[in-house]
C-alpha cells in the first residue's frame, strides 16, 4: 500500500484539526486545544479499488510559524490550505499560504482550497462563487466543508486520495526508477489513540 | 470520584493523551518523591519565616529546587526565584492601568488571543467559568499592549493558562509571563519572526552533535526536520507536551537556573530513548518516535537525572552557539521575507504564461489576457488616485491616531525601560 502526506494549513482557528479529527475519529469538540508544533494522523481509505494510507500533517495557524512550512512540506503530495468562510481575512491569507508552499514546492504538489464552517451559513462572508474563482484561478480544487456537521468532510478525503493517486501514476509513468527511493522515505505508519477511535478503522469509508 | 479522580485527567485536572496506566505510574512515583523532600521543604520554609518569601540563591536551595518543590508551595517560590513578586511590588498599579488605558481596544494580537482562549486547556474545569477565561485575556492582551514588538505567540496561552490554573492571580501571572520573555528566555523567542526560537533550535542540533554525538548524527543522517518538533518544546516550556507532574518539575528548575534547562531536558529526553532512536532508520518513524518522545517520561527524576548527568554546558557554551547561529538564521528569514514579496509577481507572470500555453496557445488570447491586465491596472490606478482624494481627510485622521499610538508606545517604552532597571538594581 502506498503511503501519502498530506499538508494542511490556513489561519489560525479556520478548523484544520477539527477537520482532520471529524475524519479520523469521526468526532467533533467546538474547542479543540490549538496547534502549536507539528501533530499527525493517518487512516487508511479505499478509492478506486485501491487503497492508500493518508498521513495528516496538522499545523500552527500563526503567521509567526510560517518559517517552518518549508520543512513542513517537504515530501508532501497534497497541502490543504483551510479557510474559515464566516471569516474574510482567513479567505485573503490564501494567497499568503499558497506563496508559502509554492515557494518551496513549486507547481509540484497538488494544492486544494477548503472553505469550512458551512454550518454557520448565517454569518458566512465569502461565497461559493469566490472560491471557486479563486480556485479556478490557480488551477486548485476545491471543496466547502462543516467539521461540525461531517458535511462534504468524507467527500474531501475521497477526492484527495483520487486526485493523489491520478498525480501518482502520472508520475510513476515519468520517472519509474527514482519513485521506489522516494516512496519509502515516506512509508510511515502512524499510530492512533484507541480510545479515541469510535469507529473502526474502515478501509471502505468513502 | 473526586474531579482529579476522572479517568481520562491527571492530579492536576488537564485532560491527558496517554494511557491512564502511566499516569497512574506517574502519580505513585511523584507521591513518594514529596513524601521523601517534605521534611526537607518544611524546615527551608520555616527557616525563611514562611509567608512572603525573599530568598538566597545558593548550592543548596538549588538542590532543594531540583528535588521538586512541593504544589503549595510552587506559587510563592516561582516568583520568588524569578523576583516577578519584586517587580510586582514596585510597580503596584501598572497592569491595571494598563487594561484600563487599553480598555476596548482591538488590535491583531487581540483577535488571535480570542481565537485562542476557549483552545486553551480545552476540558479543563477551570476555564468552565468564563471569569477565569477572562483573566487569562486579560493577561495576555495585558502583555500584548506592554509590549507591542512582540504582541501575542501562540504558546503564550499555554503558560499564562497554567498559571492561572495553579492558583496565580491575575497580576502575578502578568508579572511572571514578564519574568519568562523579558529575562529569562532570550530576547526575540517570541517575537514576530520567533527569531531567538530558530537560534535556539540550531542551538540545540549543534549540542545534540556534541553532546550525545550518535543521536545527533542518525538525525542529520536522515534529514529529520528536529525543529518541526522540539520549536514546542521550548515556546511552551514543556506545556502540554509533557504529563503536567512533569513539566511542573523542569519549570521548578527552569525558574532557578534558567533557559538551559530547556536544553538540557531535550537532550535528556533523546537520550532516554537512544536505544530506539537509533534502531530506527526509517525517517518518517523515526519523526514520529521523535515526536512521542514527551509521552514516555513517568519519572521526572529519572529525566532530570539523566539531565544533569550529561557534562555541564555553561551559559557561556550556548551563548557562542547562538552568536554562531545569529546572522545565519537572520539570513534566512530575510531570504524567506524578500522570496515571498517577489515571489507573488512571479508568479502571476508564469501563470498569465502557463494559461496562454494550455488552452492549445493562441496568440490572440494571450494578447487579450495581457490587454485586460493593462485595462485593470489603469482601472486600478484610476481608482487609487480618487481613493487618494478621499484618503487625505482621512489621513489627517489617522496621523493623529498614529500620533496618539507612538505616545503610548513611548509610554510603554519607559515602562520597559523603567523595570529593566529595576532588574539591574535588584541583581
Amino acid at each position: 500500500m502506498e503511503n501519502f502526506k498530506i499538508c494542511f494549513m490556513g489561519d489560525q482557528s479556520v478548523g484544520k484539526t477539527s477537520i482532520i479529527n471529524r475524519f479520523i475519529y469521526d468526532d467533533f469538540n467546538i474547542n479543540s486545544q490549538s496547534t502549536v508544533g507539528v501533530d499527525f494522523l493517518s487512516k487508511t481509505i479505499f478509492v478506486e479499488n485501491e487503497s492508500v494510507r493518508l498521513h495528516l500533517w496538522d499545523t500552527a495557524g500563526q503567521e509567526r510559524f510560517r518559517c517552518l512550512i518549508p520543512s513542513y512540506v517537504r515530501n508532501s503530495s497534497l497541502v490543504v490550505i483551510v479557510f474559515d468562510i464566516t471569516n474574510k481575512t482567513s479567505f485573503k491569507s490564501i494567497e499568503f499560504w499558497m506563496d508559502t508552499v509554492q515557494n518551496e514546492r513549486g507547481d509540484d504538489v497538488i494544492v486544494f482550497l477548503v472553505g469550512n464552517k458551512t454550518d454557520l451559513e448565517d454569518e458566512r462572508q465569502v461565497s461559493l462563487e469566490k472560491l471557486e474563482k479563486e480556485a479556478n484561478k490557480n488551477g486548485f480544487l476545491y471543496l466547502e466543508t462543516s467539521a461540525k456537521t461531517g458535511h462534504n468532510v468524507k467527500q474531501l478525503f475521497r477526492k484527495i486520495g483520487i486526485s493523489i493517486l491520478k498525480q501518482n501514476k502520472k508520475r510513476k509513468e515519468l520517472i519509474k526508477p527514482e519513485l521506489d527511493e522516494n516512496t519509502s522515505l515516506m512509508n510511515i505508519s502512524l499510530n492512533i489513540d484507541p480510545n479515541k477511535l469510535k469507529q473502526k478503522e474502515e478501509s471502505g469509508c468513502c | 470520584m473526586s474531579d482529579s479522580e476522572r479517568e481520562d485527567r491527571d492530579e492536576y485536572n488537564f485532560v491527558i493523551s496517554y494511557p491512564m496506566e502511566q499516569e497512574l505510574e506517574i502519580r505513585k512515583i511523584a507521591k513518594l518523591k514529596r513524601q521523601q523532600t517534605n521534611k526537607k521543604w518544611n524546615k527551608f520554609i520555616k527557616k525563611q519565616g514562611g509567608g512572603n518569601l525573599i530568598i538566597k540563591k545558593n548550592s543548596k536551595l538549588k538542590k532543594l529546587v531540583r528535588s521538586g518543590i512541593p504544589n503549595k508551595h510552587r506559587r510563592v517560590l516561582w516568583q520568588s526565584l524569578t523576583s516577578s513578586k519584586e517587580h510586582l511590588e514596585a510597580n503596584k498599579g501598572y497592569y491595571s492601568l494598563l487594561l484600563e488605558r487599553n480598555k476596548d481596544g482591538q488590535s491583531s494580537a487581540t483577535k488571535q488571543i480570542d481565537n485562542d482562549l476557549r483552545r486553551t486547556f480545552p476540558g479543563h474545569p477551570y476555564f468552565d467559568d468564563k471569569e477565569n477565561l477572562l483573566k487569562l485575556r486579560n493577561v495576555l492582551c495585558a502583555y500584548s499592549w506592554r509590549n507591542t514588538k512582540i504582541g501575542y505567540c501562540q504558546s503564550m496561552n499555554f503558560i499564562v493558562g497554567l498559571l492561572l490554573i495553579l492558583g496565580f492571580k491575575e497580576e502575578e501571572a502578568f508579572w511572571m509571563f514578564v519574568a519568562i520573555v523579558e529575562v529569562i528566555m532570550p530576547k526575540t523567542s517570541y517575537s514576530r519572526d520567533l527569531i531567538d526560537a530558530h537560534i535556539d533550535q540550531k542551538t540545540l542540533l549543534s549540542l545534540m552533535l556534541k553532546r550525545i554525538n550518535k543521536i545527533g548524527k542518525h538525525i542529520v543522517k536522515h534529514e529529520v526536520s528536529l525543529q518541526l518538533i522540539t520549536q514546542q518544546w521550548f515556546l511552551c516550556l514543556y506545556i502540554s507536551c509533557l504529563p503536567t507532574e512533569i513539566t511542573l518539575r523542569i519549570l521548578d528548575v527552569f525558574f532557578f537556573e534558567g533557559n538551559k534547562i530547556l536544553f538540557r531536558v531535550a537532550l535528556a529526553l533523546f537520550k532516554l530513548s537512544q536505544k530506539e532512536i537509533l534502531e530506527q532508520n526509517e525517517p518518517g518513524l523515526l519523526f514520529m518516535k521523535i515526536k512521542e518522545l514527551p509521552n514516555n517520561v513517568v519519572s521526572a527524576d529519572n529525566l532530570l537525572k539523566c539531565a544533569f548527568a550529561l557534562k555541564a554546558f555553561s551559559r557561556k557554551e550556548i551563548n557562542k552557539q547562538r552568536k554562531f547561529w545569529g546572522p545565519k538564521v537572520q539570513e534566512e528569514l530575510n531570504r524567506l521575507n524578500k522570496v515571498h514579496r517577489e515571489d507573488r509577481k512571479k508568479r502571476r507572470k508564469q501563470l498569465l504564461e502557463k494559461e496562454g500555453w494550455n488552452s492549445s496557445f493562441d496568440s490572440t488570447d494571450f494578447k487579450k489576457e495581457i490587454e485586460k491586465e493593462k485595462v485593470n491596472e489603469e482601472e486600478n490606478e484610476k481608482e487609487k488616485e480618487k481613493g487618494k482624494e478621499k484618503g487625505k481627510e482621512k489621513e489627517k485622521e489617522t496621523e493623529k491616531e498614529k500620533e496618539k499610538e507612538k505616545e503610548k508606545e513611548t509610554e510603554n517604552e519607559n515602562e520597559i525601560e523603567k523595570n529593566l532597571k529595576i532588574e539591574k538594581k535588584i541583581k
